[in-house]
């Protein structure tokens, strides 16, 4: 097999690294920087969680201002959101995309890098809201009329607009690269029920993102126009409706939901057999389970409106589809534990995350179903109770379930184990913290707990679990730090990693830890879902590489720079003086020209 | 210890732990609703009542679920931890006939959800009995008032902070916006609806027999800086007592020559008060008493006042002190408030605390 | 390029260009945009309170910019027959063509637009307008963007090199755009301008 001699986190010794970043094309690099920027912001909204936690520690507490407050819990969401576990999810598909598929790249190289340039930009715009005059403080689901500009009357719902509509445009481009490498790049005998899981999940990602994030965007360019235009689109004076801006917010939100937690049951559904020494069970159907749980999503979305009036017809109906989606979640759930049936279970850290997403992700799902039913969602919707849901689904789900993969693939990555004892206490202090955390918001959401609230008097018999929850988050922080140690520990080590420490079946363990540059030397035959253990089975050897390889690779450029830049000036320019607008539409331009004449061998 | 004993032991012991744990939440969850001001597990109403029905049954099967899944992970989890010498099932790839079952199986138990939720939802959302009270429920940011109507729907008068309604009376509640999104909702009563700008929506509710007495509410959708605080009170009371609450309600504010009530009367005109507020004294009382405009006030009908157990939207108790500290800084209080800082001075404020508790 | 389209002939599980793939994909997300400004359109209709509604339309007008688009698609069709055949002369002529019928669209729409205004509809003066405006306004955008990114191809096939031996594809990807901008008007035609008529 090729020697280590690039890759993420190995020894470079060309001349300027910060130019190599900057330019890079290498779905790897990109990866990485999609990955650390994710999750900085995730410890950065962490810090905004323990802020609000602090806050509601005790009755009438005075941590926070109720404008601090409101600020804070709206940035949480669309921090966690789209600035933590959608990048961090990007930067494993970007990362494995092409190793799982047995491809060199992605479609798209220079468009992978314009993502990840334009998610900065966006992000930044989003993040600098703190101290350009105030973030959004509307909540992440800005209902209007509250985010007109009579109602909210600084810039932060300005800057909602804006960063959300740039970052949609980032998501939407890796979305697009991402289904296209999928759908036309796989190996030779890799047909589409040969994929691995999570590329399937992936795929129903990108399709979700395809098609639910145009509907926000219009969303929120209507929104920008009432707010500087004096339009009324969702305000009732001349005729608006503020009910158009849920539904349409809605039709993209929960999909989104799907986005946030379909890669993570991708990862699950890697972990598990790999750790099981089993093939994954039933693995047709938790592809279709996945992929009808992307085409259901688009019919479920007014349940988020059960208590807005819609009328007892439409009400019904999404009660029906809402519960129809819960079947085939539950299928994955049963085959996943079906897969660690008859297994010889190795309990590695990653394979702790896996498991605790499966109860985890089950509570947060169950609770899901119960107001599901609109007669219970009559006293749940807006308490703890849905805070206690989506925390079960998100931090149970989808961050174990990141959790579990950077476990998993952090030797592919960087040639190096992150520690197992420290890992493993990690994931305790992690686990204990996040049910201490959330299972009371469960208790005190049947109490009648509102969400969204600044702080709440004594005497509604709050207090005790609140504190608990408080106390709980902070043990989430110890877990995330522990982790963090973990981490630098991690880098100080040689990169000594063999290409297949964990016995893995799909194609990304045939290549060296981390992978060259070109990540391949040879791509193995392809004959079932678990093409390593198959071949192994078979006797079908992967030929050394020929002697002389040499495979090309795309240069490197700086238009997706260039471009992001004036994407992001764009976006100022709205922000601040139309001038700006104009400057980078022309570096916009620049970067578009230079893209479509510069030489790509 | 054989294998399969070890096994035996392993899911008992797995089931009696989940068990365990599964007891503790039930107990959590009743204690976490009992005696509480906020309780949704307390239904004194017939809606709420059928509406908890459904979510009994709700619960239970999802604690059925709860069990069997974290059960199930925990034995798989201990039974088939690497042990020396015995292989993994490699053969194993699917079983048609149990992803068929466990597909049913899940079908079965979300259409018995479904079911009653139709019928609950149904029966809550329909029309309100035949003679059912009309009143105008208002959101405003951040505070609810109170239109009741007679049965040609004329206004009869406003109030803020507290409904009454008599007891085992059907009561149709037209809820309004002025501006944002708010919702109405006393957990104990009735299920919450959003008050949309720009939609007639709806709730009715009828108490049951011996639930007389005062129920919390709050706002439950985010409505803007002072959210938290927007809250209100529901009496359900006798008839006697309701009719007499409501006569009073109608009545013109009380007068009082008073001194001290007198200088707050002033305070009240100079510091501006009545630009928000109406206090409807009669003409005969006060012939001289400022005709107030009749377009919709910007803060809460003060004309009984004095009848009401609460201030700042069921923020504060109405005695001295509270009434003392609102006064003083109201934006300090409610963050946001519409009701400026007026600056008063400590002696502007007893006086209109005299005015404003004679307001009965 | 990525090394896997490296050459033009190079292996795709699909067997069509990555590129290609990209458009056809990025123009069904491209549905569901227009889709949901058209519903927001169509949701508003009636509820103005005030103002001009949909009599302001002059029909004569505005069906001949249909014409006009429709011919650019016919145009555009030449040109991709021209890329496909060697007959580049052709296909540089018929790029112009189609760009000169987008700008013309784009022209009436301007002149439309303008009249509206003068006639007492804006985007702030009632549903109608700002619904009509956007939706409308839009559109005009994709095709401005269509008539840039046609007029780069037609500029790129001029210069001394051409745009090498990918040009039918090239051409092609153009052709579908330009196709998608022209089919979305014809919908919103149909149904922010006839039906309401009819």
């Amino acid at each position: 097999m090729a020697t280590a001699t690039d890759g993420v986190g190995a020894v470079q010794t060309e001349q300027s690294k910060v130019w190599e970043w900057l330019t890079t094309v290498d779905h790897k690099k990109i990866g990485a920087m999609y990955g650390i920027t994710g999750f900085t912001y995730f410890l950065i909204s962490g810090l905004t969680a323990l802020a609000i936690r602090t806050q509601l520690a005790v009755p009438n507490g005075n941590v926070l201002s109720a404008e601090l407050y409101n600020q804070f819990f709206t940035m949480h969401a669309l921090m966690m959101i789209f600035l933590a576990i959608m990048p961090m999810g990007a930067s494993f598909f970007n990362f494995f995309i092409p190793l799982q598929i047995g491809a060199r790249d992605v479609a798209f190289p220079r468009l992978n890098a314009l993502s990840y340039w334009v998610f900065l930009s966006g992000s930044l715009i989003l993040f600098s809201s703190f101290f350009l005059g105030g973030a959004p403080d509307a909540g992440w689901f800005a209902y209007a009329p509250l985010t007109d500009s009579q109602y909210s009357v600084g810039p932060g719902l300005d800057f909602y607009c804006v960063g959300l509509i740039i970052l949609g445009l980032s998501s939407l481009m890796a979305s697009l690269n991402f289904a296209v490498t999928i759908l036309n790049m796989r190996a030779p005998g890799m047909t589409m029920m040969r994929l691995p899981v999570y590329m399937w999940m992936t795929l129903v990602v990108s399709f979700l993102l395809i098609l639910s994030l145009p509907i926000v965007t219009v969303a929120l360019v209507l929104l920008y126009f009432d707010r500087n235009f004096t339009t009324n689109f969702f305000t009732p004076e001349t005729g608006g409706d503020p009910i158009l801006w849920q539904h349409l917010f809605w039709l993209f939100g929960h999909p989104e939901v799907y986005v946030l937690i379909l890669p993570s049951m991708g990862i699950v559904s890697e972990v598990i057999p790999v750790f099981s020494r089993k093939p994954l069970f039933g693995y047709s159907a938790i592809v279709f389970a996945g992929a009808s749980i992307g085409v259901l999503g688009f019919g479920v979305w007014a349940h988020h409106m059960f208590t807005t009036g819609l009328g007892t017809v439409p009400t019904l109906v999404f009660t029906a589809t809402t519960m129809g989606i819960g079947v085939p979640t539950g299928v994955k759930i049963f085959n996943w534990l079906s897969t660690m049936y008859g297994g010889s279970i190795r309990f590695t850290t990653s394979m702790y995350f896996a498991v605790a997403f499966i109860a985890m992700f089950t509570i947060g799902g169950i609770s899901g179903v119960m107001h599901a039913s609109p007669a219970v969602d009559s006293q749940h919707q807006d308490t703890y109770f849905v805070v206690a849901h989506i925390h079960y689904v998100l931090f149970g789900g989808a961050i174990m379930g990141i959790f579990s993969g950077i476990f998993y693939w952090w030797p592919k990555m960087t040639g190096r184990f992150l520690s197992e004892t420290i890992g493993k206490w990690s994931f305790w202090v992690m686990f204990a913290g996040m049910n201490l955390t959330f299972f009371p918001m469960h208790f005190l959401g049947v109490s009648g707990m509102p969400r969204r609230i600044y702080t709440y008097d004594e005497g509604f018999g709050w207090d005790d679990w609140n504190m608990v929850a408080t106390i709980g988050s902070y043990l989430i922080g110890v877990g995330v730090l522990i982790f963090l140690v973990n981490v630098f520990r991690t880098m100080r080590q040689p990169a000594t990693a063999p290409d297949n420490p964990w016995d893995g079946p799909t194609l990304e363990w045939a290549t060296s830890s981390p992978p060259p540059e070109h990540d391949f030397d040879v791509i193995p035959e392809v004959h079932s879902s678990i093409p390593l253990w198959t071949n192994r089975e078979m006797g079908i050897a992967t030929p050394e590489a020929p002697e002389g390889l040499h495979i090309h690779l795309p240069p490197p450029s700086y238009m997706p720079l260039i471009l992001a830049i004036g994407i992001g000036l764009l976006g100022v320019g709205l922000l601040s003086h139309l001038a700006l607008v104009g400057i980078g539409v022309a570096i916009a331009i620049y970067g578009i020209w230079g893209w479509a004449i510069e030489p790509t061998d | 210890m054989t294998g399969r004993s070890r096994q035996i032991v392993l899911v008992v012991a797995s089931f009696v732990a989940v068990a365990f744990v599964s007891w503790l939440i039930f107990i959590a969850f009743d204690g976490a609703a009992i005696d509480k001001r906020m309780s949704t597990l307390n239904p004194l109403s017939d809606q709420t009542q059928s509406y908890h029905n459904v979510y009994v049954l709700v619960w239970w099967l999802s604690g059925a679920v709860f069990v069997v899944i974290m059960a199930a992970t925990l034995i798989l989890s201990l039974v088939y931890r690497e042990r020396p010498g015995v292989e993994s099932r490699r053969d194993i790839h699917g079983n048609t006939r149990l992803e068929i079952l466990w597909t049913i199986i899940p079908i079965v138990i979300l259409v018995t959800m479904v079911v009653p939720t139709f019928g609950a939802v149904l029966s809550v959302e329909g029309d309100a009995e035949e003679g059912a009270l009309e009143v105008t429920a208002t959101g405003h940011q951040w505070w609810f008032e109170f239109t009741y109507h007679d049965s040609d729907g004329n206004e009869l008068f406003r109030t803020a902070n507290e409904m009454h309604v008599p007891v085992e009376q059907a009561v149709n509640v037209s809820l309004v916006s002025n501006d944002v999104i708010h919702a109405f909702w006393v957990p104990a009563l009735f299920g919450k609806k959003d008050m949309m700008p720009g939609h007639n929506n709806r709730l009715w509710f009828k108490s049951k027999p011996g639930t007389e007495g005062m129920h919390y509410g709050q706002c439950v959708e985010y409505c803007g800086d002072s959210h938290a605080n927007m809250r209100f009170r529901v009496f359900v009371e006798s008839r006697a007592n309701y009719d007499a609450w409501v006569a009073n309600q109608i009545a013109t504010a009380k007068w009082s020559d008073d001194e001290l009530v007198n200088a707050g009367r002033e305070v009240f005109v100079a510091k501006a008060c009545n630009s928000c507020h109406q206090v409807e004294y009669s003409k005969s009382d006060a012939p001289d008493w400022l005709v107030l405009p009749t377009v919709a006030a910007i803060g809460p009908n003060l004309s009984h006042l004095a009848s009401r157990t609460t201030i700042a939207s069921a923020l504060l108790d109405r005695d001295e002190s509270s009434l003392r500290a609102w006064l003083k800084n109201p934006p300090g209080i409610k963050p946001g408030s519409r009701m400026p800082n007026l600056e008063l001075t400590d002696d502007e404020i007893t006086k209109l605390i005299a005015m404003l508790d004679s307001l009965e | 390029m990525s090394a896997a389209t490296h050459e033009t002939e190079h292996h795709t599980s699909l067997g069509l260009d990555n590129r290609k793939l990209l458009m056809w994909i990025f123009l069904a997300s491209e549905c569901l945009f227009f889709g949901s400004l058209l519903s927001t359109y169509l949701i508003f209709k009636g509820e103005s309170l005030s103002g001009p509604g949909t009599d302001i339309f002059a029909f004569e007008i505005t069906s001949i910019s249909t014409f006009v688009l429709l011919m650019s698609s016919l145009s555009m069709v030449l040109a991709v027959y021209g890329a496909q055949h060697g007959q580049l002369g052709l296909m540089k002529l018929m790029l112009l063509c189609t760009i000169l019928l987008g700008l013309v669209f784009l022209g009436f729409q301007v002149y439309e637009f303008k009249t509206f205004a003068s006639e007492g509809l804006t985007l702030s003066t009632n549903q109608f307008g700002a619904s009509f405006f956007v939706l409308t306004g839009f559109h005009g955008c994709h095709v401005g963007g269509g008539v840039i990114y046609l007029g780069s191809l037609l500029i790129a096939s001029v210069r001394r090199n051409g745009i090498g031996k990918e040009t039918p594809l090239y051409i092609d990807i153009g052709g579908l755009y330009w196709h998608f901008v022209d089919i979305v008007w014809i919908v919103l035609f149909t149904v922010v301008y006839l039906i309401p008529a009819y």
